[in-house]
């Protein structure tokens, strides 16, 4: 089975998510700046690379974790997918999309923005966590929703 | 297009294809088309976007 944590940018939200899910991240506390920091491509992901799915990790059922930014074009995108799984023949039930974005507050916009955007990192990364910190408890909410339902 | 090119090496479909963008193609008609499905205006709409189709077959014919 494939999952797909998508958000806008592929920087933050999916990259949390995909952590905690793969157990790079823990579930039953809030991480710390540092364990959020140090998670591969947190904070990395470039303007122009939004779009390409990337495979994160796969996980202990075997289920291929990957991440994407959709750059806010979530239905085009999400039709696209549609289109292609039905012009090849793969069935619906091997593809879980989920959106990370739900969880994101004010901080970790503005946070992304400045550090994606503007290339304000260092003060856009913490502003980031800090907002990635106090959403932290629904990520761990909705990877274990993910789990039950799914795996 | 980035989505496109993932979503094939993710379903490790290797099938060779071409994109044509014909977006150059939709001019006014296409646009009018919109515009007029927007009002509501359907056999409208579905008559300019099959005028705006034939222009870009004709087009890509030559």
């Amino acid at each position: 089975m494939i999952i797909i944590y998508h958000c806008y940018g592929a920087a933050h939200s999916s990259i949390l998510s995909a952590a905690i899910h793969l157990g790079l991240l823990p579930d039953n506390r809030v991480a710390s700046i540092k364990e959020i920091k140090e998670i591969p491509y947190f904070d990395e992901k470039k303007t122009e690379e939004i779009g390409t799915p990337i495979l994160y990790g796969i996980d202990q059922e075997g289920n291929k974790i990957y991440v994407q930014g959709m750059g806010g074009a979530d239905e085009t995108v999400i039709n696209l997918l549609k289109d292609l799984m039905e012009l090849y023949g793969i069935p619906e039930k091997d593809l879980i999309l989920i959106n990370a974005l739900q969880n994101v507050n004010i901080l970790v916009r503005i946070g992304g923005f400045l550090s994606r955007r503007l290339g304000f990192v260092f003060p856009g990364r913490i502003i980031s966590i800090i907002g990635l910190q106090l959403a932290y408890p629904k990520f761990i909410e909705m990877v274990s929703r993910v789990k039950d339902k799914y795996l | 297009m980035q989505a496109f090119h993932g979503y094939l090496s993710m379903f490790r479909v290797k099938e060779n294809y071409k994109i044509i963008d014909i977006s150059p193609f939709e001019k006014k008609y296409i646009k009018l088309a919109i515009l007029t499905e927007r009002l509501g205006l359907r056999s409208l709409a579905r008559y300019l976007y099959k005028h705006s189709c034939r222009l870009i077959y004709r087009r890509q014919k030559e």
